[in-house]
């Protein structure tokens, strides 16, 4: 039989050991050396499924030292069930201080949201990834795709969005539009809606991307520009939310949530970043992140 | 209640746990002991150490009890748990001619080295249920062991040993297929880099030997079928253990245990081409932890189809067949659909609206010229 | 040769490395490494041993030409990694005070891998924000710079800066700079960034 010193060993800070973890810091370099670029990595198994965040997970923990404050969200929220989980699970093996504050954070991993709060450049933001392949639904195959980026062959990408525009009249990507990172490759920016698109170019923070599952990380280092893929007559555009406002604070330039009430008909709308909502509510001044889509909007209301 | 509130989602977790821990518990059966889920379940715990591709019974019987018998999460478990140990050192070469055989049989010969020897298996007993085993006491259990003991014949056991393998006759006549010219000899570890395809041999033996069992079956069974090379003939399926030896840092050859392993050789014809004008045996490998029979001879079919290098079936195409049959990995991510996708659904809503409206402008548009024109007739 | 012990394998290189992640991913943005508890070998600076500490470990390869026996000594005693052929090595560890052909042989990845590609610490005398004598002007473009950077640099080769600027002409295929000085400063020059020098 075994011995119990077996089942009583700790794990080590942040989980990963440090081989892994060095092999992952390495990569990341590279990444913001080749922005945009996918790099194979290890990818080690975490005890969360995959699909469910390890890739950020991976980058999170490789990142975070003992002075990191940690603010986890899931769809915008910072108590939704699974960024619950994960944040627990960090916080138990770094013992580290958390937040739901964007601007307290120093390491902010998110699945499927941008913070409407700009990032500084005391700031990292780790996305959680499903799929880092944008040409993958253009083409299947891995090495078929490497090889596009290799040479830059982007026809296939682009002639699938004017298909889609002399179909239904646009480009119909919702989150996760297609974006060219420095005019060289095309990326995914994560499920993030287009709303978030433009707050990755020419950015203060770092913004960091780990797909657990297909074993990949990039990045998108500060101040670099990323463009969503348009045409000269058909342009990108973000979520239209000019008809709808926000039911606890009237504001309507932000993400929204679409909430149907009991009744089943009715709607109401709340904004979705659930620190930015608590913050707005409470009337603390918040920088917002500005873009030309968002300044628009601001411009129309005046 | 909704499953993203803005806040409790924490206390909603905490017990969510302690329900299904209750679910697990709320029977007050007696608590079953890892020593009989590993004796009783053994086929479970081979299933779960080769899937969660970690050979430690005692942590796979653990992880069945709490993940309540399902064998893919204890996997998944198991694996999690693989990833932080430290990997000290790589065994040597294993080599299956020394294993002490429990079980080998080979369809392609009527008597083979060493004979048919059946070991322990269910293959030729009719499934019917067995109802005594509702009411099986320690009793019966005691009378079983001691006839059975009884019947073995000890100075008999001796003589057991090692016998060759079916395919080294073959090779031996000269039938098997050479090696190819451009067979990839490089050996990657796929738990410490990512696979980048066309990936070498290795990578296909470890993570078909890693895959999930009814994956590989599905795609192995599409092969046979006729998505593939057709329906090979089992040169040698042998169970039974290895020893296991790593060389210390002097060198040193030291004994660290046994493994219990599968083992599938299978034979198919290859089809020939101007340069190469016989029709050569080719060999499928297949080799997993445990006894999992099904998975073993799964994994010799796909690994020979793979390398025949005919991607037009989805069971010869090795990205389709590794990326596919990753069991942990397919779960967490057909799972990972229930959690909430409320920001990207409301995105996609976005586009659809709009283009509902853009319709019904063209629509509107369209109505007007026709009403227009029916006027025009009418008058 | 001296194993350190006065080095936190865990958070010495946890903390390293976020500084020169923050220098990798803005370009010519000055970060401080300095340990002065380790004892480098004559011709290594203190930033360029702890960044091989946080770095290097038995996966991968390095190379340095400078004292070589004891640099190679330390680094394998206190890492792990192995000396390889310069064109093989992952890091590459030069003195930016004596030409090299090092740099010219370095590996730069492939188009389907350019990460597959060398980084290289250089050791140079001093690193500063503002102009002074002697010094080289570096001007850096790219991702990380919001429209120009400048930072100076005593005691580097020009055909050191010319080497860098031929290896990274074609995008993404290149080579990754580190620079450190004698007082710790560290700052990077990615292949993704335009340097030219004054």
């Amino acid at each position: 039989m075994i011995e119990n010193i077996k089942f009583n060993s700790s794990y080590n800070f942040a989980f990963i050991d440090e081989t892994t973890k060095k092999e992952i810091r390495r990569k990341l370099l590279k990444a913001i050396c080749i922005p945009g670029y996918q790099v194979p990595y290890s990818s080690p198994e975490m005890p969360i499924a995959r699909g469910w965040g390890t890739g950020g997970l991976h980058l999170t923990l490789a990142l975070i030292g003992k002075t990191d404050t940690l603010k986890m969200i899931d769809q915008g929220s910072d108590a939704s069930v699974n960024a619950c989980n994960l944040r627990d699970f960090v916080q138990l093996t770094t013992n580290c201080k958390t937040t739901y504050d964007t601007n307290e954070a120093t390491l902010i991993q998110t699945r499927h949201r941008i913070t409407e709060e700009k990032l500084t450049d005391k700031q990292i933001m780790v996305f959680q990834v499903p799929q880092p392949e944008p040409l993958r639904r253009v083409e299947r195959y891995e090495y078929k795709t490497r090889q596009m980026h290799a040479e830059s062959d982007y026809a296939k990408m682009w002639l699938t969005l004017y298909e889609a525009f002399v179909k239904w009249g646009d480009v119909m990507h919702g989150a996760g539009y297609p974006v060219m990172v420095n005019g060289r490759y095309i990326m995914s920016p994560s499920p993030i809606p287009r709303w978030d698109v433009p707050n990755l170019n020419m950015a203060d923070c770092i913004y960091l991307f780990g797909a657990g599952r297909e074993k990949r990380l990039y990045a998108v280092p500060p101040h670099t520009r990323v463009e969503p893929l348009e045409f000269e007559d058909v342009k990108f555009h973000i979520e239209n939310f000019k008809d709808v406002k926000c039911e606890s604070t009237g504001y309507n330039i932000a993400y929204m949530d679409e909430m149907y009430q009991d009744d089943g008909i009715t709607k109401k709308f709340y904004i979705n970043d659930s620190n930015f909502l608590d913050k707005m509510i409470e009337k603390i001044a918040v920088n917002q992140h500005s873009n030309k889509y968002i300044n628009q909007l601001k411009k129309n209301e005046q | 209640m909704a499953y993203v509130s803005v806040k409790g989602g924490a206390d909603a977790i905490a017990q969510a746990k302690e329900l299904v821990e209750y679910y697990r518990l709320k029977d007050k059966t007696k608590p079953i002991e890892i020593e009989q889920i590993k004796s009783q379940f053994r086929l479970a715990i081979d299933k779960i150490m080769g899937e969660g591709s970690l050979y430690a019974p005692e942590y796979a019987a653990i992880a069945f009890k709490q993940m309540e018998g399902d064998v893919l999460e204890s996997a998944f478990v198991l694996r999690a748990f693989r990833a932080t140990l430290q990997r000290k050192y790589y065994s040597d070469i294993l080599d299956t001619r020394n294993m002490f055989v429990k079980r080998k049989i080979s369809s392609s010969f009527r008597e083979i080295p060493g004979g048919q020897v059946l070991g322990p298996t269910r293959d030729y007993s009719q499934r019917l249920i067995d109802s005594t085993k509702y009411n099986e006491s320690e009793q019966e259990i005691e009378n079983f062991l001691s006839s059975f003991e009884g019947k073995i014949e000890k100075e008999k056991m001796q003589e057991i040993t090692s016998f060759n393998k079916v395919i080294d006759l073959l090779k031996a006549e000269g039938l098997l297929m050479p090696a190819e010219s451009n067979y990839d000899k490089t050996v990657k570890d796929v738990t410490l880099e990512a696979v980048k395809y066309p990936a070498p041999r290795s990578v296909t033996l470890q993570m078909l030997a890693r895959g999930e069992t009814g994956g590989l079956m599905t795609l192995a069974y599409s092969s046979m079928r006729g998505f593939g090379d057709g329906h090979g003939t089992i040169g040698e399926l042998r169970y039974g253990s290895v020893k296991v030896l790593v060389s210390d840092t002097q060198g040193r050859k030291r004994y660290i245990g046994n493994v219990n392993l599968t083992e599938c050789e299978m034979i198919t014809k290859i089809n020939t081409t101007k340069e190469a004008k016989i029709p050569y045996f080719a060999i499928g490998y297949g080799l997993v932890l445990g006894q999992n029979e099904t998975k073993a001879i799964c994994m010799s079919i796909l690994e020979r189809g793979i390398r025949s290098g005919k991607s037009e079936n989805p069971a010869n195409n090795q990205e389709f067949v590794l990326y596919h049959t990753e069991g942990v990995e397919a779960m967490g991510f057909t799972n990972h659909l229930k959690l909430p996708h409320y920001v990207t659904f409301q995105s996609g809503l976005n586009n659809l609206r709009e283009s509902v409206k853009r319709n019904t402008n063209i629509q509107d548009e369209k109505m007007k010229v026709y009403k227009e024109m029916a006027k025009q007739f009418q008058k | 040769m001296i194993r350190e012990i006065q080095y936190n394998e865990i958070f010495d290189a946890q903390e390293h490395f976020r500084l020169i992640l923050d220098s990798m991913s803005r370009p010519g943005k000055i970060n401080k490494i300095y340990n002065e508890n380790i004892s480098t070998p004559e011709g290594l600076n203190n930033a360029s041993a702890l960044i091989g500490f946080a770095l290097l470990n038995r996966d991968v390869g390095f190379y340095s030409n400078k004292n070589k026996t004891q640099i190679e000594e330390y680094f394998v005693v206190n890492t792990n990694s192995k000396p390889v052929a310069a064109n093989k090595a992952d890091f590459i560890f030069i003195n930016g005070n004596e030409e090299s052909e090092v740099i010219d042989e370095a590996n730069e990845g492939l188009l389907e891998y350019p990460e597959k590609s060398a980084t290289i610490i250089i050791d140079v005398e001093e690193i500063y924000d503002s102009a002074k004598d002697q010094s080289h002007e570096l001007i850096l473009k790219g991702p990380g710079v919001m429209t120009e950077k400048r930072c100076y640099i005593r005691n580097i080769k020009t055909r050191i800066l010319e080497q860098i600027k031929e290896k990274n002409s074609e995008f993404p295929l290149g080579i990754d700079i580190i620079l450190t000085d004698k007082q710790g400063n560290v700052i990077c020059i990615p292949r993704s960034n335009q340097l030219t020098w004054n």
